[in-house]
């Protein structure tokens, strides 16, 4: 095996399941205010600057995935977030190579977020307000170990390629995570703690 | 210095031809080309650059798909594997991609492993990975570098199981020494009975998180040891070749070749003996017979590129293509007086077919670590390794044989626990960032049987893109594995509770069969021509100019990474050879 494909080893509905008890008893995560005040700006940005380019989603469709991608990684005092990281363009590439199933969860995911926002908001989803996307988000993240609904597929979906896009981009490796590693050292140093046994 | 090609001389008369240029072919050209034997190395793939292709450092966002695949290449899931049908790259739901990887392409591996829709096979679920480049899947491979004992060698007599091969741990102890002097190896004496230690060079260390876990798991009698790894931690004697530098990624390929890659280990410094010529762009669609003799008299080649066939010729041939497609080669050379393809009067080539089921673990968060400071903790060529515990000491009720695991923790290069923490926002933000150095995952590798039942033919109607017939495979784990599978997740998160991880997730399936790119056993060495393919030597009982080398002759698959075994047993066959020679047998 490579290290390129060291992550499939682990199901990642399995690990979802450990986490589901674990978390019951907070009940659903809240979103902090820094979380609210970046939704708002990357409303803003988003409507500002149009992506061209597109490999598969449409123009409004990249709008809606630049602002769930930001509400699930956002902008914070130490790193940028999912938006500054392009990580919607990242998530169109990454789309028009993916399976037809794939393919098909966002479409309809996409289609479902605007229906319901519109039905509810009165307004498509990237028009609506920040609390009311943070609300509409948080309703879709309810059933994450067992997604069913295509907004509850969407989530799982963005989630995953969100997370995917933002810690293999720059800002993501080494503004938010401060990796260290592939750089030449002379000796890898190993744990030096006594009482961590060594 | 640039790859010496050898042309299409079909008039030259070679003393060996060997077919492949990974591991065994390596290993083999080297030492017989350093005896001044004329060697004509064929490798199906390309003459790739060593020098040049490996992308060791490159960070993921300097491409569009952050170090992904391109949009028109698709590489095979676990579950595509299980629900797809054979072959298969020719399946439907993959008609929009222009290629179709197994599940180890990617963007540093695609260089290397085949096009599966240019090498269909059918039968039996199976993840079979195939390298065709110069050095094969030496340039791809996970470095870990066991040896086996008596443990291994002499199962059949522990626990009645299988067979016991024809030699022991003394018959292949030498050839294990020279190999570490040669090629170097980082690792600890740790004096182990079930894992016999190499000579090693500097070791690599543990990191905070493992050295915690070793602790945690020492009262319950196991053993977490560094990781042994076939990297050049202090540098050898050749010039292609530097000490590791800790950068990581080294599964791209090392363009240090600190790492051994048989390209720059092995058949660069035969090329330098002035004895061995290089073919690339060769595939071997069968090994021809003198018909007067029913000898080996060379191989039949098919240019990989211009489809022309060239027959060339030697003294003797060598196979060396790896376990599955040797064994399919010797299946597709029939002749009149090898009916049932080469080296098969046993009809035991493509029976015993072993390998290692792997996929269930555990991972958690060890809270000692929680917001600690980000290290560097994958500037190493491997990471722990907890040495086989079940049927050492005790006899286990529940099955025969053991596992081992791989695993490590600390700060990866992309956090892949990320996506199994619940919600989204700036609570999912931090907590990604307060678990980074914590987290900590347990892998076992276990051996599966070799059993009769288990086995590969050729397809009798699906060709690849060469016409050679497909391999076809019928093989399943078995109880004793399943029952061994269900003992590795839960031995998994024992270890894990006893360190206090947190958070502690449990995979119980396994991944599909050949996940492990183990593959091994096919063509069996053993003392009895009507039981085994080869002696212990890897020379056909059925025809003493024909040599299998690669893993395709392993009698059992321990729970050991096969490759230094494949090294020491090809050496051992390439003195042999020598001898043989020199007695005027060859």
């Amino acid at each position: 095996m490579n290290i390129e494909n060291q992550a499939s080893g682990i199901s990642r509905r399995d690990a979802l399941k450990a986490f589901a008890a674990s978390v019951a008893a907070l009940g659903a995560p809240a979103l902090s205010e820094s979380a609210w005040a970046q939704a708002v700006e990357v409303r803003t940005r988003a409507a500002a600057a149009p992506a061209t380019g597109l490999q598969f989603l449409t123009a409004a469709q990249h709008r809606a995935v630049d602002v769930i991608s930001e509400l699930i990684i956002p902008s914070d005092g130490r790193s940028p977030g999912a938006s500054a990281a392009k990580v919607a363009d990242f998530i169109d590439l990454l789309l028009s190579g993916a399976v037809d199933a794939e393919q098909a969860v966002w479409r309809s995911g996409l289609e479902a977020l605007d229906t319901t926002a519109t039905t509810r908001f009165k307004r498509v989803f990237v028009d609506c307000a920040p609390d009311e996307q943070v609300a509409l988000l948080t309703e879709m993240s309810r059933n994450e170990v067992e997604p069913k609904t295509p907004l509850e597929l969407l989530f799982v979906h963005a989630k995953e390629r969100t997370i995917q896009g933002y810690y293999t981009s720059e800002i993501g490796i080494h503004k938010e995570l401060g990796y260290r590693g592939n750089q030449f050292l002379n000796e890898f140093l190993g744990c030096t703690h006594p009482e961590h046994g060594a | 210095m640039a790859l010496q090609i050898a042309g299409t001389r079909s008039n030259q008369k070679y003393d060996v031809i060997i077919v492949g240029s990974g591991a065994a072919g390596g290993m083999t050209g080297f030492q017989l080309a350093t005896a001044g034997l004329k060697v004509l190395m064929l490798e199906a793939g390309r003459a790739m650059d060593p020098f040049k292709e490996f992308k060791t450092m490159e960070w993921p966002y300097a491409s569009p798909e952050h170090g992904g695949l391109p949009s028109t290449e698709h590489s095979l899931t676990a579950a595509e594997y299980r629900m797809t049908d054979r072959p298969y790259g020719t399946a439907k739901a993959f008609d929009k991609y222009k290629t179709v990887f197994s599940y180890s392409g990617n963007r540093y591996s695609k260089h290397s492993v085949v096009d599966e829709r240019q090498h269909p096979y059918t039968g039996t679920p199976y993840a079979w990975v195939r390298a065709r480049v110069l050095g094969g899947k030496t340039n791809i491979w996970g470095r870990v570098s066991l040896r086996l004992s008596d443990y291994d060698f002499k199962a059949k007599s522990r626990d009645g199981m299988g067979e016991d091969w024809p030699i022991s741990y003394s018959d292949v102890s030498p050839y294990y020494d020279k190999v570490d002097r040669l090629l170097g190896i980082a690792g600890t004496v740790e004096n182990l009975p079930q894992l016999p230690d190499s000579i090693y060079q500097r070791p690599i260390k543990l990191n905070c998180g493992e050295q915690i876990l070793k602790k945690a798991i020492a009262p319950m009698g196991r053993r977490l040891i560094p990781g042994r790894a076939g990297v050049t931690t202090d540098g050898v004697a050749n010039k292609y070749r530097h000490p590791c530098k800790g950068r990581g990624r080294c599964g791209r390929g090392c363009n240090l070749h600190a790492a051994f890659h048989s390209p720059t280990a092995l058949v660069l410094p035969a090329q330098d003996t002035g004895n061995l010529e290089l073919r690339p762009n060769s595939t071997v669609s069968e090994v021809l017979v003198d018909p007067a003799t029913g000898q080996a008299s060379g191989v039949r080649v098919i240019d990989s590129v211009t489809r022309q066939v060239h027959e060339f010729r030697a003294r003797v041939v060598v196979l060396a293509a790896s376990t599955l497609e040797s064994t399919r080669l010797m299946l597709n050379s029939k002749s009149r007086q090898h009916p049932n393809g080469i080296g098969n009067s046993s009809g035991v080539v493509g029976h015993y077919f072993c390998e290692h089921i792997m996929g269930p673990g555990a991972r958690g968060y060890l809270p000692q670590l929680r917001g600690a400071d980000v290290t560097n903790d994958d500037g190493r060529p491997t990471g722990l390794y907890i040495a086989r515990f079940r049927n050492i000491t005790d006899k286990d009720k529940r099955f025969v044989r053991g596992f081992g695991f791989q695993g490590g923790s600390g700060c990866s290069p992309f956090p892949s626990f990320a996506a199994s923490l619940p919600g989204f926002g700036a609570s999912l933000k931090s907590r990604v960032r307060e678990l980074y150095p914590t987290p900590v995952n347990l892998g076992a590798f276990g051996e599966v049987l070799a059993r009769r039942e288990n086995q590969v033919d050729l397809d009798p109607t699906i060709k690849d893109a060469w016409g050679i017939p497909a391999l076809r495979f019928n093989y399943r784990f078995g109880e004793n594995e399943l029952a061994m599978a269900k003992d590795m997740s839960e031995a998994a998160e024992e270890m894990l509770k006893a360190a206090g991880c947190e958070n502690i997730s449990v995979t119980k399936e396994h991944l599909p069969e050949g996940w492990s790119i183990h593959e091994l056993g096919t063509a069996r060495m053993g003392n009895d021509p009507k039981t085994s393919v080869t002696n212990s030597f890897g020379q056909s009982h059925d025809v003493k100019n024909l040599f299998v080398v690669d893993g395709s002759i392993f009698v059992s698959a321990g729970c050991q990474n096969p490759t230094w075994t494949i090294l020491a047993l090809s050496w051992r066959a390439s003195d042999y050879m020598l001898e043989e020679a020199k007695k005027g047998n060859l």
